[in-house]
């Protein structure tokens, strides 16, 4: 028998805990097998497709960090959220609140946002030492294509694991991976497809634009030139930052009581009227209208179909 | 005589209609109460109070002298609470110390080396320090139950709340496990909930039987053993007006009820015995024990 060790008189405060559960929570994500498969997958193919002259730098490249990073942690966050889900009963009776668990898997998700930056970060640095053509932006000036990075990258890796976490949270039957997946997959390929049957307009533009991954550059027939899609990618880039905080705030309300809840809805109603703002300047801005640039640098604007 | 550092008031809980428990009335001192009881009869209802867990629908809960009505309440109890659930799942991927050591960062011992020396000193108490860093999934059912209890442990807690603690564990085990437990509730109120009464007779000063959600019996265990005085006897043959009669090893029957027939060879009554004429006195029907 061991001595009865001296009770903790320590009252540690919570942000104290919250940094210390944040750290083990994203060693988990770090660790993950399928986070670093994902993780493998995003640099085999960047390097892969890198060595590739014809590559479509703001277009097919960003869907890899997108694909590999984003959705596999989309998926890692919410197993991890749901990892606990058996223990919730001696969790419940510990004094770290259900927030400060739920706010330590939110901080773990900036591990696939720092794989996203280290992309966009190697992204640039290839653009800067191995210049494209310029007509391989398309329309797009250095603003728009740092925004077009960035949403396909950093924001993406940081809001499909949120949203993993959130659905972790508050998803109560077997399979919510899954579903989670599909419903993600299927409205980000709707809103394109929508997209990809007309030349521009509103409608076809704000559904694009509504999804939390789109592609503002594309190939265009025959690979010879380039279509530049509508929308403005800098204010997609904030709505996409608002649907981040929405996501969060979602998954904060979970197990969340009295003052706080008020506090998180708040801060969600600010969040949400931000996003609308920019999601309505998304659409608004930009292109009106899809343009396709040749290599010779001419530039056609589509029809309307 | 110590000050009560768990009190119930007319404690009321009600799940979809049904009442879980009614009228529960306690005043609980450092030392170990047994909770026994039929499934069902609110246990496990009366324990995840006491762990915080569940708040009452009616009456007053006051532990470790804090009434339970605002989360700041219930945060301050927390810090000086362990608590086994009836049924603990873990992780997957985690190992014994990595859970308990996850269990005493939510109990906020956020320093890494008392945190780490804590949770070897409740993982060696409960036996498993030589096996701390396999996985938990490849322990054995007791193994896994012990590794509950250590994160039940941690920081030894005024107020530690286990629901059926020595479910899975050999007979071994469950002796070592009586041990730890009985330091535990030297400085600590401990309540257990157990169908085991050898346990609840081993430990416990105290025990609490309920029946459908009421207190039936609450009192020190020597004096429900005593009202069993006279009410247990030995036989050839099952007697008919027993509560309770079963064959034992040395092939004699062993016969439980309201009065032993004249000369009939009276035997010294268990809590067990106790416990089968308490709950035979309040059901409906004679309880019936086949062998």
């Amino acid at each position: 028998m061991t001595s009865v060790a001296q009770r903790s008189t320590v009252a540690m405060s919570r942000p104290r805990t919250l940094g210390v559960l944040a750290r083990i929570e994203a060693r988990r994500f770090a660790r993950h097998p399928l986070f670093l498969a994902g993780v493998a997958l995003c640099g085999f193919a960047t390097i892969y497709v890198a060595n590739d002259a014809k590559s479509d730098v703001l277009g097919g490249d960003g869907f890899f960090p997108a694909l590999f990073v984003g959705v596999v942690s989309m998926v890692v966050a919410y197993r991890l959220t749901r990892s606990t889900r058996r223990s919730a009963e001696a969790l419940d009776a510990v004094p770290t609140a259900a927030t400060t668990r739920t706010g330590a898997l939110c901080l773990a998700c900036l591990v696939p946002a720092a794989v996203g930056m280290l992309w966009l970060a190697f992204m640039l640095f290839a653009i800067r030492r191995w210049p494209p053509q310029p007509w391989m932006f398309g329309t797009f000036g250095p603003g728009d294509r740092v925004s077009i990075l960035a949403g396909e990258s950093v924001l993406a890796c940081l809001g499909a694991p949120l949203l993993g976490v959130a659905a972790g949270r508050w998803f109560r039957f077997p399979g919510g991976a899954v579903l989670l997946l599909l419903g993600v997959v299927g409205w980000v390929t709707a809103g394109f497809a929508v997209a990809i049957n007309t030349s521009g307009g509103l409608l076809p533009t704000g559904l694009r634009l509504s999804t939390p991954f789109t592609f503002f550059l594309t190939t265009g027939r025959g690979s010879r030139s380039l279509d530049s899609w509508t929308g403005s990618p800098e204010w997609y880039l904030l709505w996409l930052v608002a649907l981040c905080g929405l996501a969060a705030i979602a998954a904060l309300l979970h197990g969340a009581t009295d003052t706080a809840r008020t506090r998180l809805l708040r801060v969600g109603a600010l969040c949400l009227a931000v996003g609308l703002l920019a999601y309505a300047l998304a659409v608004t801005g930009g292109l009106s209208r899809v343009v396709t640039v040749h290599p010779d640098g001419t530039r056609t604007t589509a029809a309307a179909r | 005589m110590s000050a009560p550092t768990v009190e119930l008031v007319d404690v009321g809980k009600r799940f979809r209609g049904a009442t879980a428990l009614g009228g529960v009335d306690l005043s609980l001192t450092p030392g170990i109460t047994g909770l026994l009881g039929p499934n069902g009869a609110g246990k496990t209802t009366l324990l995840r109070i006491l762990a915080t867990v569940l708040g009452a629908d009616e009456g007053v809960v006051r532990l470790l002298n804090r009434e339970l009505t605002t989360p700041q309440d219930r945060t301050a109890v927390r810090r000086r609470l362990g608590y086994l659930p009836q049924e603990l799942g873990f992780p997957r991927g985690f190992s014994a110390f990595r859970f308990v050591d996850y269990m005493a960062v939510l109990k906020e011992w956020t320093d890494p080396p008392p945190r780490h020396a804590e949770v070897r000193r409740v993982l060696e108490q409960v036996d498993l320090a030589g096996i701390a860093t396999k996985r938990i999934n490849t322990l054995s059912g007791g193994q896994r139950r012990r590794v509950a209890l250590a994160q039940a442990l941690l920081g030894c807690p005024d107020l530690l709340v286990l629901d059926e603690p020595t479910t899975g564990l050999d007979p071994e085990q469950r002796v070592a496990l009586r041990a730890v437990l009985a330091e535990a509730g030297r400085a600590a109120t401990l309540v257990l909930a157990t169908h085991q009464t050898e346990d609840v007779a081993a430990l416990c000063d105290r025990v609490i039987v309920l029946s459908s959600g009421h207190v039936q019996f609450d009192g020190r265990v020597p004096e429900l053993v005593a009202a069993a005085d006279g009410r247990v006897w030995l036989a050839d043959t099952p007697d008919p007006d027993a509560q309770a009669s079963w064959r034992t090893g040395s092939g004699r029957y062993r016969n439980v009820g309201q009065a032993a027939p004249p000369a009939a060879e009276v035997v010294e009554p268990t809590l067990e015995d106790a416990y089968l004429l308490l709950r035979g006195a309040s059901a409906p029907d004679p309880i019936e024990v086949t062998t």
